[in-house]
């Protein structure tokens, strides 16, 4: 078993196009890693470079105790899962598994064994004679796993595996890959877009966005306290509310009110004349009358436990809000709207960056 | 959608009552010539339809194969052209199938009397081609760069030509050949046939392949290819030409049509007689044939009147005139022949001479089998894979199997 | 009958079709088994006779007849294995990230652009013995001249030479759009698993191009079975000697040459049968494959 660690790797396609920029990442061995980021990232590009698909243009890159850099793939001991299965559509099950084993010349009644115990722990023994057109869906991705694990690599990388299933059988696919690794206890880095998945089934989470890590840490970690704007708003759904306060007689005020603050109103940055305060949907109260920001209400989604509340604010900003699902609302009423002062994440307008106030 | 519809109806019915009123009988010919023969015809036909107004003559090129099965199967369904032009041994298949009609029948005989008799073939008696040319056969033709005066006889033909083979710059291959002909098709081992007096096949169209003349005839052409090489292996129509075109040759036995190609090249030749052969005193005769006009069986009436006024003027001595002059053929018509314009032209009399020792070619269909048996044998013994004798064997068994499977 | 109301129209869009078919295919098909059991030939032309199997009788006891069928085996399998090998080979390195590539493809194509009767007769002038470019070019090497057109041996090669040139670039073009088709993860995921190009080629490239190459193999055949016009104008009908026929130039000999028309019309009838059988033969493999 083998932890991995990237030093310094860079990464650019043509000449203007830089898709790492020096990312230092480490991961534990025995590690479930998930790389979580918008499309164009380079959350993928880390896998490729990891897997020696692709070459990097700077930095070092250890699996385990080696430096892999200039080893070819196949000896970099790495199983990778594509988010197209890439199952071969002439081949057996059977044979797609054993695909890697048969490349090393594995002795025929081990292979068998291998591939039997793979089948197994998948629950694929009895589809083992089959096609992959024959299969469904949540079958084909258990070959695609079948074909990583039956190698026993030292890392797994999995690139969106789940993306090309239905709602439904993402969720069961995400236990089962989670169950997966606990198991096998192999580390593993799961590439996703999708910050549920990456909540649900990471050890630890690392953010990426344009070519830079945002932040890496455990999920609730994450959650909590977000290191920078981006961070706040792509973790979390609904997303993040952000208001810009100004400070106004040594207090930041939201246009012009006095925020209506539950608790304590705390102690403002001196050297700030603008802050950006973050407040999570959960964290927004709402009430019939009393004391708070007016918002009229332009959207109601009730999703049974709970309801998702547009809100829109004399001067238009929209604010979500998560209410209990049991509270009903009309469209175009007038509600009065409050926050819990121990729930607000500061951030820094110009550098972004998580402050405490 | 309505709308258009009436429209349209009308449209048709505008365009098939048009059709119905206004045509004007075409006269279809099927061809086979090459560019220059017909920009000819296309000229003449031009100037028919002016002084002949209400005429309208169509024409349409095919390749030689295609000509013959294309016409047998249109005329044999009861359609196909009015007239159909190439070589007279069409008339071979044609006529036994039955879908040309005999000329002497559609002509008079004072008509026919302005033609060159050597001209007509003859099938069954009669007459199925009306022809436009007369000839289509090989000549001696000689650079007269190379050769001065050219001997009285073919051995001493063949001995000159074997001191003009020369090799200038010694590597072991000459640079200047004696004589050049296609090897490879046994149209030229005819001529030499005829100077041991041999024919291809007899009056009863039977082959006559295994005799000595034929056994003579094959020992002399190794002896002009392998003994003497007076012309390169493998040499074929295409090689020939191109040596004597380039002055690489100093005699080529070719016909009429290549004339135009060594004059393009800029080569001063003449045109003379094979010589006689030394012991049998007897001329090389090359197969003489016409080309000329055949008239579909399904025609009659007016429409039969139309095409024969058209063929009268296509075979017309003025038109003949024009053609051998710029094309170097001879013309069938005897008023066309004694025309000042071809009596001048000293190549197109010494071709003239050369088809008086000439034979005529046989037109019948058994004919083809008779080619396809000589050309491998015969290619056989220039390559040195046979002997005369049994090159002669073969080719007259090849050919009485190739008749019989013809016959069924 | 439920289904003939339900397809009405779709049957009477199809019928001027099915009328067409049946006028350009089935009934000269049908004519053409009715003259294979007569005499017809040019002295038959009006009056043939029925003489049952003679024709088919002839065809099966013509010892030079079984040679040609060997020749015409030889001919189709170097072809179509030739088409197949440089096909796929040039499709491979087309497919590569190289500089100028549609120009190189459009190149490669041209062979297949051109006239098959054009290109046939230039391949003809090319192998001439003395001023052929082929033999030119053997000399500038210092090699022999060959007697392409004249040995019997030789005179075989050279069409399979031009037809080799003629068919390939079909091949080219359809693996090509084949391998544009297998997604580039099969090979990165095979590459992880440590499978060299070789490997890969063998196990993925191969078996992927299979589904496409496979009736594109069989039409190949066909085809080449049956070409005509190569054989045909590369030796000048048959030379030298008649002796590098392959089935259908020695039918088209008998049918136009000489004008044999019941006993060709029974050999193309036998021509049919074989590469019927051998249609049938691939279909059923087909089958059990799948």
């Amino acid at each position: 078993m083998a932890g991995v660690r990237l030093s310094g790797v860079t990464k650019r396609y043509g000449a203007g196009i830089t898709v790492l920029d020096n990312i230092d990442l480490e991961v534990h061995d025995r590690e479930f890693m998930v790389l979580v980021g918008p499309s164009g990232c380079g959350k993928s590009t880390v896998l490729r470079v990891l897997s020696g698909l692709e070459p990097v243009d700077a930095g070092e890159i250890r699996i385990g105790d080696r430096v892999v850099n200039d080893l070819a793939p196949r000896d970099r001991d790495i199983a990778m899962v594509f988010q197209s299965y890439a199952l071969y559509p002439h081949l057996t099950v059977f044979e797609n598994i054993a695909f890697g084993l048969r490349v090393r010349k594995t002795p025929k009644q081990e292979l068998a064994r291998l591939v039997g115990e793979a089948a197994e722990v998948l629950s694929l023994s009895d589809k083992l004679e089959k096609l992959p057109r024959h299969l469904s869906g949540g079958e084909r991705q258990r070959v695609a796993l079948g074909r990583a694990i039956v190698r026993k690599p030292q890392v797994f990388l999995f690139d969106e595996p789940l993306s090309n299933l239905d709602a439904k059988l993402r969720v069961q696919m995400r236990a089962e890959i989670s169950a997966l690794h606990k198991r096998l206890q192999i580390t593993t880095i799961y590439v996703t877009h999708d910050q549920v998945e990456a909540m649900t089934m990471g050890e630890r989470i690392t953010v990426l966005n344009g070519g830079h890590i945002q932040q890496t840490d455990e999920p609730l970690t994450l959650y909590n306290t977000p290191a920078n704007r981006f961070v706040a708003e792509f973790i979390g759904s609904p997303p993040m509310n952000l208001m810009s306060l100004t400070k106004k007689d040594g207090v930041f005020q939201y246009a012009g009110h006095p925020l209506p603050f539950t608790g304590n109103t705390g102690a403002a940055e001196p050297s700030l004349d603008t802050v950006l305060a973050g407040i999570r949907p959960e964290h927004v109260d709402v009430a019939e009358g009393g004391g708070g920001l007016p918002a009229q209400v332009v959207l109601v989604e009730p999703m049974g436990g709970e309801t998702i509340v547009y809100l829109a604010l004399e001067d238009g900003t929209r604010l979500v809000a998560k209410i209990d699902g049991m509270r009903r609302f009309t469209l175009g009423e007038t509600l009065m709207v409050t926050f819990d002062h121990q729930q607000i994440h500061w951030f820094d307008p110009r550098t972004e960056r998580r402050i405490s106030l | 959608m309505r709308t258009y519809l009436l429209p349209l109806v009308l449209l048709v019915l505008v365009a098939s009552c048009g059709e119905g009123t206004e045509k004007i009988p075409e006269v279809v010919i099927w061809e086979f010539m090459d560019p220059k023969e017909r920009v000819i015809l296309e000229e003449s036909i031009e100037a028919f339809q002016a002084t002949n107004p209400g005429f309208v003559v169509k024409h349409t090129n095919y390749p030689p194969e295609q000509l013959r099965t294309q016409f047998l199967t249109a005329a044999m369904a009861g359609g196909g052209p009015d007239l159909v032009f190439g070589p007279a041994d069409n008339a071979g298949p044609f006529s036994v199938a039955g879908v040309i009609q005999p000329i002497e029948k559609l002509f008079d005989n004072q008509y026919l009397a302005g033609f060159e008799p050597l001209a007509f073939d003859t099938l069954d008696g009669h007459i199925w081609t009306l022809p436009s040319q007369v000839g289509n056969h090989l000549c001696l033709i000689y650079n007269r760069a190379l050769v001065d005066e050219v001997p009285g006889t073919l051995r001493e033909m063949l001995d000159q030509a074997e001191t003009l083979t020369v090799d200038e710059d010694g590597d072991g291959r000459p640079d200047t050949y004696g004589l050049v002909f296609d090897s490879k098709e046994p149209f030229w081992l005819v001529p030499f046939l005829g100077a041991y007096g041999g024919r291809v096949m007899n009056a009863n169209s039977e082959p006559t392949l295994d005799t000595q003349a034929m056994v003579n005839a094959l020992a002399m052409m190794k002896n002009i290819r392998v003994d003497r090489g007076l012309m390169p292996p493998g040499t074929d129509i295409q090689l020939a030409e191109t040596l004597f075109k380039e002055g690489k040759a100093a005699y080529t036995i070719n016909g009429y049509w290549s004339w135009g190609g060594y004059l393009d090249a800029g080569l001063d030749f003449g045109v003379t007689s094979i010589p006689i052969h030394d012991e049998t005193g007897l001329w090389p005769a090359p197969f003489v044939s016409s080309r000329g006009y055949s008239v579909n069986a399904n025609l009659k009436g007016a429409k039969l009147e139309r095409a024969l006024e058209t063929l009268r003027y296509l075979v017309s001595p003025a038109v003949q005139i024009r053609t051998a002059h710029e094309l170097y053929v001879i013309p069938s018509s005897i008023e066309a022949v004694k025309d000042p314009a071809i009596q001048s032209d000293m190549r197109i009399k010494a071709a003239w001479e050369q088809l008086r020792h000439g034979k005529r070619m046989p037109v019948v269909p058994e004919m083809r089998a008779i080619w396809d048996a000589m050309r491998p044998a015969y290619q056989n013994v220039i390559n040195g894979e046979m002997t005369p004798q049994e090159a002669a064997k073969a080719m007259q068994a090849d050919a009485i199997k190739k008749i019989r499977e013809m016959k069924g | 009958m439920a289904g003939a109301r339900r397809y009405r129209t779709a049957y009477l869009f199809l019928a001027p079709a099915v009328l067409v078919m049946l006028a350009v295919v089935l009934y000269p098909f049908i004519y053409n088994v009715a003259i294979s059991f007569s005499n017809m030939s040019l002295y038959h032309l009006r009056d043939p006779q029925f003489i049952g199997l003679a024709h088919y009788k002839t065809i099966f006891l013509e010892t030079e007849i079984w040679g040609i069928f060997g020749k015409t085996i030889l001919w189709t399998a170097i072809n179509v294995v030739s088409h197949l090998t440089l096909g796929i080979g040039l499709a491979l390195l087309l497919n590569q990230e190289v500089r100028g590539r549609a120009w190189f493809r459009a190149l490669l194509i041209l062979p297949w652009a051109m006239p098959q009767y054009i290109t046939a007769l230039t391949w003809k002038g090319m192998f001439n013995y003395e001023y052929g470019a082929v033999n030119l070019l053997l000399k500038a090497v210092h090699l022999p001249a060959v007697p392409w057109l004249s040995n019997e041996t030789w005179a075989f090669i050279a069409p399979i030479i031009a037809n080799v040139w003629l068919g390939f670039p079909f091949m080219m073009v359809v693996a090509l759009g084949a391998l544009q088709s297998i997604p580039k993860e099969m090979y990165e995921a095979a590459q992880l698993d440590g499978a060299n190009w070789w490997y890969q080629f063998r196990r993925i490239t191969l078996p992927m191009l299979k589904p496409v190459l496979g009736p594109a193999a069989v039409l190949g055949t066909i085809w080449t079975f049956n070409n005509l016009n190569v054989i045909w104008l590369v030796t000048n009908q048959g030379e030298p000697a008649d002796k590098t026929h392959i089935l259908v130039t020695y039918v088209y000999k008998a049918a136009f040459h000489y004008y044999r028309y019941g006993y060709a019309a029974a050999f193309s009838i036998v021509i049919f049968l074989i590469l019927l059988s051998f249609v049938v033969y691939y279909m059923r493999i087909q089958k059990e494959e799948v």
